[in-house]
This record gives C-alpha cells, sequence and structure tokens, in this order.
C-alpha cells in the first residue's frame, strides 16, 4: 500500500481555525437548506418554488411559541432535541470541503460514525423526554431501527478504509485517483446512502417520525425545539451526502470545473438520488427491516467488505 | 414594526392545517383538502404541529370535548375556524394567514401547568362517562354499594377474574378484605379499562399502584371503621381525582380516615393533621402531577411487565374521527383493546357520499397517509378531487391520475412485504378480503374505475376490535386504515374484547 | 484538536444565536404547557414506563458485532499491508458470528411482530 497521506492540511491549517469553523458550520446549515428544498419540492409537488420553503418553516417556527407537556423530562428532552444539530455539525468536522477537512485525523471515518451513533441516544431522549405515548413509541422505534441499519453502515465505512488504507477522509479521497471507489464498491455506496436516510429517520425510514404515531419524537414538539431537530436531521442528511460524494464518488475530482464545484455536484445529485428514490417508496417499517438487515444487509456488506479485502491485498488499489 | 409584521406574514403564508372532520362531512373535507393541497399546506400530524385548525361541520358532545382539548394543545400563533360549506374557504384561509400574522401577545396559549392539571381532573366525568357506556357498564352503580359484605371476603384465589363479572362490585370494600392471597391476573378492565391484572400473588403490600382512579362517585367513607391496618398498602386512589394515597405502608387506616370525607375531587393537601409519616416516600400531589403511573400485567410468557392505558381517536390524523380505541399497550403491543364510537360521531349519517371511486381514492389516500407515503396520498387525494370536477378534461386526466396511483400502490413491492399477513379479520369469509394488503388492492381496483369490484361493506366494531389484539401499534394504524368501521346507531355496539 | 472544540464554539455561538433570535422575534417568552396529545382524550396514565422492548434479543447479537467492529477498523489500515493471512484470519471470525446470525434467524429472534 502507498503512502496516500500525503498532507494536504487541514481547512483550519489554511485558513485559520476560526473562519474555517465558521465555514463549516455555514457550509453544513446550507447543505441542510438543500436537502430540505429537495424534500419538499418532491413531498409537495411543488418543484423548485419549494425552495424557499425551509427558510420559511425555519423562521415560522423562530416566530412559534415553545411548549412543554404535564410532567415532563425536560432536561433530557430538551438536551436530545439539542443534540442532533450539534452532533450533525460536528459530523462535518470530518466531511472534505475544498478538498481539505477541518479535522484531520488517522480516524475520520470513526469520528463520523461515532457522531451518528450518539443519535441513538439523541433521539431516544426526544422520545422519552415529554412523557407522551407518541413520542415514546417514536424513540423505541428508532432504537429499533438502528439494530438493523447501524451495522451495514459500519461495515460500508470500514470497506472504503480497507480500499483506501486509511481512515482518514483526504486519503480516501486520493486513493480515488484514478477510480472512484463507488465502481467496486457499489453496495457499500448504495447501504451509506441508505444508512444516512434511516439514521435521519427520515423518508423510507421515518418510522420514529411517523404520521401514524402523530409523528412520534416530533409529535410534542412545537417552535424552537421543533426547529432544532428537523433542521440537525436535514444537516445531517447533507453532511451525509457531502461524505459519499467524497467517499465514493472521488471528492472533488473532475475535469474543467474547480474541485469543490465538482464536489458540490456529486453532493447535489447524492441528495436528488436520496429523496427521489427515497420519496418513492411507503414507510419501512423497522420490524420488517431489522430482519432485512440481518439476512440480506450484514451478509452482503461482508461480502462487499471480502472483495474489497482481496482486492486490497491484491495491490488492485495501490 | 411594520417590517416584524410583514416577516410574519412571509413566514406564516404556507401554516400547516389539522382538518378534522365530523361524520358526514367528507365532501367538504375533500374540498378542503384540494385546496390545502393546490397551495402546498402541510398537513399537521399533532396539535404541536398545528398552526391552523379547522373543523369541518358542527361537534357535538365528546367529540366537542376532544376538539377543545386539541385546541388547548396547540402553540401559538395559532387560528382555528369551522365550515359548514365550502363558501369563500380560499378567502377564509387567506383570513387565516392574516390572523397569524397579526396575532399578538395577549393570543398567546397561557396555559400553565396547574391549568393543565385541571384539565386533567375535570376530565374524570366526562371520560367516565364515555368509558363506562363504552363497556356497557354502569359505573354509577359501584357507589353507594354495601361494602359490609365484602368486608372479611377472602380474595385469594380470585385467578384470572375477569371484572366484567364484578358488575357492581365496589372497589372500596377491598378495604379489609384479606387480599394477601392469589390475585392473580384479576382484571379490571371492564372498569374503566383500568387492568390490574398482575397483582400475582401479592399480599397488599405489594398492592402499590393498585389504581381507583377515576371511580367518581366513590364512597370512601365506607373505609372508616375498617381495619385497614397493613393491608391497605400503596392502594393508589390517585387517577382523575387527583390523589395519591400510595404507600399507606403500616399505617392504622382505620383511625386517620374515619369521618374524612373522601368524596369525589376532594384535595388531599386538605388532610391537615393526617399522619402522613407513613407513606414511604410517596409524593401526594409532585412529580405525579395527578396521573399515576403504568400499571404491570403478565405477558404471553407470564413476566409483570408495565401496561400503558392508551386511547387512539377521536381525533387523529389519517383516523377515522369519531372512532376511540382504548388499548392497553405493553410496549408497543396492543393486549387489549376496546373500539367505540364517540357520541355525535355514531350514526349512519357518517357513510361518505359521492362516486364510489372518488370514496376508494379517498380511502386510499388516508391509508397512505398513515403507511408513511406522503407523495402517493397527495397523488390519490389530487385525482380524487379531480374527479369530481366539472370540466371534463380535468376529469380525463384526473382518471388517468387515479389509475396511476391505483397501479403505484398495487404493484408495489415495498408496500406489500411491509404489510404483509398483517390484519386478518377473524370471519375469514374466502368472498371477503382477508388481510390489509388484500383489502387495499381491493380499494385501488376501485379506485382505478376500470373494474366493477363490489365496495367492500364496513367492519363491525368486534371484528375489528379482535383483528387488533395483539398487534402492534402500527400495525393497527394500517389494519384501522384499511377498512370502513361500522358506525352504529348506538354505542351499546362498543365492544372489548378480553385479554 | 482545537480545530473541533472551536467548531463546537461555533455551534453553541449559532445555537444561542437562534434562540436569542426566536425569544427577540416570538411574543410568548413563557411558553405554554399542554397534555400530551392523546387525539383529543386526556391521558390516564404517565406515558413513561417500563416499556416492553421484544427486540431485545436482537440487541444482544447487535453488541456481538458492535464489540468486533472495534477491532475491523484498525484491522481496515493494515489489511493491506499484513496481507491475505489478515483477510483469512478476519471473515473467519465474521464467519462464526454469521453462523450465529444464521442460528438467531432461525430462532426467529429477528422477528417480533
Amino acid at each position: 500500500m502507498p503512502e496516500l497521506a500525503a498532507d494536504v492540511g487541514t481547512l483550519a491549517s489554511t485558513w485559520g481555525v476560526l473562519p474555517a469553523a465558521l465555514v463549516v458550520a455555514a457550509v453544513g446549515v446550507l447543505l441542510g437548506v438543500l436537502v430540505s428544498a429537495a424534500d419538499r419540492a418532491v413531498v409537495t409537488g411543488q418543484g423548485v418554488r419549494a425552495g424557499v420553503e425551509p427558510l420559511r418553516s425555519g423562521m415560522q417556527l423562530l416566530l412559534e411559541q415553545r411548549r412543554r407537556t404535564l410532567a415532563p423530562d425536560r432536561l433530557l428532552w430538551r438536551v436530545g432535541g439539542a443534540a442532533v444539530p450539534v452532533v450533525a455539525l460536528l459530523s462535518m468536522a470530518v466531511v472534505p470541503l475544498a478538498g481539505r477537512t477541518l479535522w484531520s485525523t488517522s480516524a475520520d471515518l470513526v469520528w463520523f460514525n461515532a457522531m451518528e451513533a450518539l443519535l441513538w441516544a439523541a433521539v431516544w431522549l426526544m422520545g422519552w423526554g415529554p412523557n407522551a405515548v407518541h413520542s415514546l413509541t417514536g424513540g423505541y422505534r428508532f432504537l429499533a431501527q438502528g439494530l438493523a441499519y447501524e451495522l451495514p453502515l459500519m461495515f460500508s465505512l470500514i470497506t472504503v478504509g480497507v480500499a483506501a488504507g486509511s481512515l482518514r477522509s483526504t486519503d480516501v479521497v486520493a486513493a480515488q485517483d484514478g477510480l472512484w471507489f463507488v465502481v467496486t464498491m457499489p453496495v457499500a455506496f448504495v447501504v451509506f446512502v441508505g444508512g444516512a436516510a434511516a439514521f435521519a429517520f427520515w423518508g423510507p425510514f421515518a418510522a420514529p417520525t411517523g404520521a401514524d404515531i402523530a409523528g412520534g419524537v416530533t409529535s410534542e414538539l412545537s417552535g424552537l425545539d421543533r426547529l432544532l431537530l428537523l433542521a440537525g436531521r436535514a444537516v445531517f442528511l447533507g453532511a451525509t451526502a457531502a461524505m459519499a460524494a467524497a467517499l465514493f464518488l472521488g471528492g472533488d475530482a473532475g475535469p474543467w470545473l474547480p474541485g469543490p464545484v465538482w464536489h458540490l455536484l456529486k453532493t447535489v445529485a447524492v441528495v436528488a438520488g436520496l429523496v427521489w428514490g427515497g420519496r418513492r417508496l411507503p414507510l419501512l417499517r423497522p420490524d420488517r427491516v431489522v430482519e432485512l438487515a440481518w439476512v440480506v444487509l450484514v451478509p452482503l456488506t461482508l461480502l462487499q467488505a471480502l472483495v474489497v479485502a482481496v482486492l486490497a491485498v491484491s495491490g488492485f488499489y495501490a | 414594526m411594520d417590517l416584524r409584521r410583514s416577516l410574519r406574514r412571509w413566514a406564516y403564508a404556507r401554516p400547516r392545517v389539522l382538518v378534522t372532520d365530523m361524520p358526514g362531512h367528507d365532501v367538504l373535507r375533500w374540498q378542503v383538502e384540494a385546496e390545502l393541497d393546490r397551495r402546498s399546506w402541510a398537513y399537521a400530524t399533532s396539535p404541536a404541529d398545528t398552526d391552523v385548525l379547522i373543523v369541518l361541520g358542527e361537534p357535538t358532545g365528546e367529540l366537542s370535548d376532544a376538539i377543545d382539548l386539541l385546541w388547548s394543545q396547540v402553540p401559538t400563533p395559532r387560528h382555528t375556524f369551522g365550515c359548514s360549506d365550502a363558501n369563500f374557504l380560499s378567502r377564509r384561509l387567506d383570513q387565516a394567514i392574516e390572523a397569524l400574522a397579526n396575532s399578538t401577545t395577549a393570543d398567546a396559549n397561557r396555559q400553565t401547568e396547574d391549568d393543565a392539571r385541571a384539565r386533567l381532573a375535570s376530565a374524570g366525568l366526562a371520560d367516565d362517562a364515555d368509558a363506562s357506556s363504552s363497556a356497557g357498564q354502569d359505573m354509577g352503580g359501584h357507589a353507594g354499594d354495601d361494602m359490609g359484605g365484602h368486608a372479611g371476603d377472602d380474595m385469594g384465589g380470585h385467578a384470572g377474574q375477569d371484572m366484567d363479572e364484578h358488575a357492581g362490585h365496589d372497589m372500596g370494600g377491598h378495604a379489609g378484605h384479606d387480599m394477601s392471597g392469589e390475585h392473580t391476573g384479576h382484571d379490571m378492565g371492564g372498569h374503566m379499562g383500568h387492568d390490574m391484572g398482575g397483582h400475582a400473588g401479592q399480599d397488599m403490600d405489594g398492592h402499590a399502584g393498585h389504581d381507583m382512579g377515576g371511580h367518581t362517585g366513590h364512597d370512601m367513607d365506607g373505609h372508616a371503621g375498617d381495619d385497614m391496618s397493613g393491608e391497605h398498602t400503596g392502594h393508589d386512589m390517585g387517577g382523575r381525582m387527583g390523589h395519591d394515597m400510595g404507600g399507606h405502608t403500616g399505617d392504622d387506616m382505620s383511625g386517620e380516615h374515619t369521618g374524612h370525607d373522601m368524596g369525589p375531587g376532594h384535595d388531599m393537601g386538605g388532610h391537615a393533621g393526617h399522619d402522613m409519616s407513613g407513606h414511604m416516600g410517596h409524593d401526594m400531589s409532585g412529580p405525579v402531577a395527578g396521573l399515576p403511573m403504568a400499571q404491570t400485567a403478565q405477558d404471553r410468557d407470564g413476566l409483570d411487565l408495565d401496561v400503558l392505558s392508551v386511547a387512539l381517536g377521536p381525533v387523529l390524523p389519517g383516523w377515522p374521527t369519531g372512532l376511540v380505541l382504548r388499548a392497553q399497550l405493553q410496549g408497543d403491543v396492543i393486549i387489549d383493546a376496546q373500539l367505540s364510537w364517540t357520541s355525535g360521531a355514531d350514526n349512519e349519517a357518517g357513510d361518505i357520499p359521492g362516486p364510489a371511486q372518488a370514496r376508494a381514492l379517498d380511502h386510499l389516500a388516508r391509508f397512505l397517509v398513515v403507511a408513511g407515503w406522503p407523495t402517493q396520498a397527495r397523488q390519490a387525494r389530487q385525482a380524487r378531487s379531480g374527479l369530481t370536477s366539472s370540466d371534463p378534461a380535468v376529469r380525463a386526466r384526473a382518471q388517468e391520475a387515479a389509475v396511476r396511483v391505483a397501479r403505484g400502490v398495487r404493484h408495489s413491492r415495498t408496500l406489500a412485504w411491509s404489510v404483509a399477513g398483517m390484519g386478518h379479520l377473524t370471519d375469514r369469509d374466502p368472498e371477503r378480503p382477508d388481510d390489509v394488503l388484500a383489502r387495499i388492492r381491493r380499494w385501488c381496483d376501485i379506485a382505478a374505475g376500470t373494474s366493477d369490484v363490489a365496495e367492500p361493506g364496513p367492519v363491525a366494531l368486534p371484528t375489528l376490535a379482535s383483528a387488533l389484539e395483539g398487534s402492534e401499534l402500527a400495525t393497527a394504524r394500517l389494519v384501522v386504515a384499511s377498512v370502513e368501521p361500522k358506525r352504529a346507531l348506538t354505542r351499546v355496539e362498543g365492544v372489548r374484547t378480553g385479554a | 484538536m482545537l480545530a473541533v472544540l472551536s467548531l463546537l464554539g461555533v455551534i453553541f455561538a449559532l445555537g444561542l444565536s437562534v434562540y436569542a433570535t426566536s425569544a427577540v422575534l416570538r411574543d410568548d417568552r413563557i411558553g405554554a404547557v399542554a397534555l400530551p396529545f392523546e387525539s383529543g382524550l386526556r391521558p390516564t396514565q404517565h406515558a413513561v414506563s417500563r416499556y416492553h422492548v421484544r427486540w431485545y434479543a436482537v440487541t444482544l447479537l447487535f453488541l456481538a458485532f458492535d464489540m468486533e467492529m472495534i477491532f475491523m477498523y484498525p484491522w481496515a489500515v493494515v489489511v493491506a499491508d499484513m496481507g491475505a493471512g489478515a483477510v483469512v484470519e478476519m471473515f473467519g471470525f465474521l464467519g462464526v458470528l454469521l453462523v450465529g446470525v444464521a442460528y438467531v434467524w432461525r430462532e426467529g429472534a429477528l422477528r417480533w411482530t
């Protein structure tokens, strides 16, 4: 395996720590707006006119009264809600922008994985907090769903790491110099993007916020508290789309156009594919998904990892 | 301030709407939904998600109470209007935006925790009346029963008894009973739907959380003179009366309670001088906030698990307005289901008029909302609206859309995989669709308007209730959404199925 | 580390400004207390309870694999250098775990409804 860790530096070292952090957070928020606009466009059938709707909804929620329920677990409820946007934006720290990440460690992929895993706690707390049955049901649905998506998602991240010989995001992008990883690991790519929908409890994986339980974990949320949860989930979807573009679609590689534009285009393509595909499906019940995940997806992603490991050992990615 | 107002007007230009339809107003609901879809306004999933509450028709009785309670749960700015015809609908929706944008500090929902508790406490009478009638029992008869007859009764060995047989039994009479026997699975379900099962092999010390809530009219005077010492442990009088008698361990209750008025609505705080020292750390008013905790009952493996009493309906998006499912939940599994219509929603006037194809599309649309398929649901609604248009070109397009939706839903392998095998109705007639998927496919056939499939008849509530038992919440929602529940002339039709 | 801490700082600043904006713009700063939504009826019990999750068996299976992932991340970095031996060892181990999955599946523990 060649030394890929050509030190490209970090955004922090190039732009200064604070400006870089500001840019990363801003990009995260913009990606979130992009995702919700695309989602709204498909759900309401409005098309591009829906572009402004996420901002409008956001403003509306800022203006709305907050509410709490009778005898809630207020601390845990609010902590859970605030944690969703925080971990979503923290995951942006290892997403390459303009070919660099804000923070570069030897375990970037693990960091991304860890931020997403924190949602287990956050969403469950959201469900537990308001002392309401729909909400509680939603929280536990998320845990059941987690049992389904988490392992295939982790296996697909590991597959990427095997091919790149590194868990550093920028190394993974660099390793795709000749061939995008999506070519040799299509299963991992699809599972990663699908896993994003699942951990962001969105679209066909929205059982924790399902209409059949009056919105589940969101059922007692109004105003700011609702905004934080919905925004956090959109940012996470956006961040994952950008990460998917970096890990599987060569990141900022591409002819003629500048790198960041390529990365943006690929991210938009992933978002479009996710929203278009996700909204074509009805809700997938967690109890059915768990069985499918363990019986089909876990073996499939492991097979994918095996194929990539054999390729890596035979020097295919060198 | 003008800037602020225009900001608000912009922000509230697409409010989220909760539409509640009184029975017999389906065609009006179609018109409202068509206008909302045209404007791309979102449908609210819960009161917290609501900006505008639209009430179609005139709510009466318990439905009216339910809508009042719902309204108290809506955060401000908020707006509500009633609607009995579609005249000026568009203007009224515009006015809703204005009202939201112009709302002031004074309009804020000022409900405090005390208000919420008062609301909870005031529920007693209304809810009791409802529960008793839905269970077909007169709860009033419980008050003033002679308790003497029960005194000294050996309650041991009442294993698995259903309280339906205990009609007229006064719970107050349990004082002084020797409860230390096998009280296994004693099911109080019939009384208010409270399940007292799971008191297995416990003596009265273990009866903590014994819930007598909701027994409004219960006369506690009868306890005076009973020797309750050591036996009345943890007897919870909480519930709707808001007082918790839990943890009276070792108290000589007879001495303390003599002459105390324990009537409904009595505030335990008023028991000045009452010896509270034996209350074993139970707070009489604070953390429980006037509500009891979940009870326990045995699951199918004989494990003692928490059981939660939960109501679905009467007003729930995607749910037939007025239908009430009183369920006992272990986790999200319904172990006991009672179905009834609330007053004001129980007559045949609830039958939907309009062309069969449009009705089927409406049914599909509601099912698809519950099944978490908002894009197809919107298309089904739009096709439904188009079919009732006077313009032949619009109708032709709507027909195409209807066929598209019906085909999309009918042939969706994902939906089939997701709902397969659920909701078999007990009377398995080969002529009649049996599970959710079969029923939905039948609705699809009618919705496409290309075949002459007969409309599935309404399903009687007892049949539906027994199909719900043992299913989980998500399944129950899909099952209910897949049928048309039969409206009865009286609420006696309401049924409970034993656990 | 400094970078991620400053990102956290920026996030908190962003969060605070959202809270502040909302507090300035909205009419009501106190908030309302509502009964939890139960379809228009009053709740009869506290919803917080010992929620019976019938999928607890799956959580155990999940834990076994989750532990395994901890080994797999470092393995991923070195597998290309270690050669075929590392691949055989890791997938041999995973194969053993998959036998467990097959057993659990056969026992019907992956399906609880």
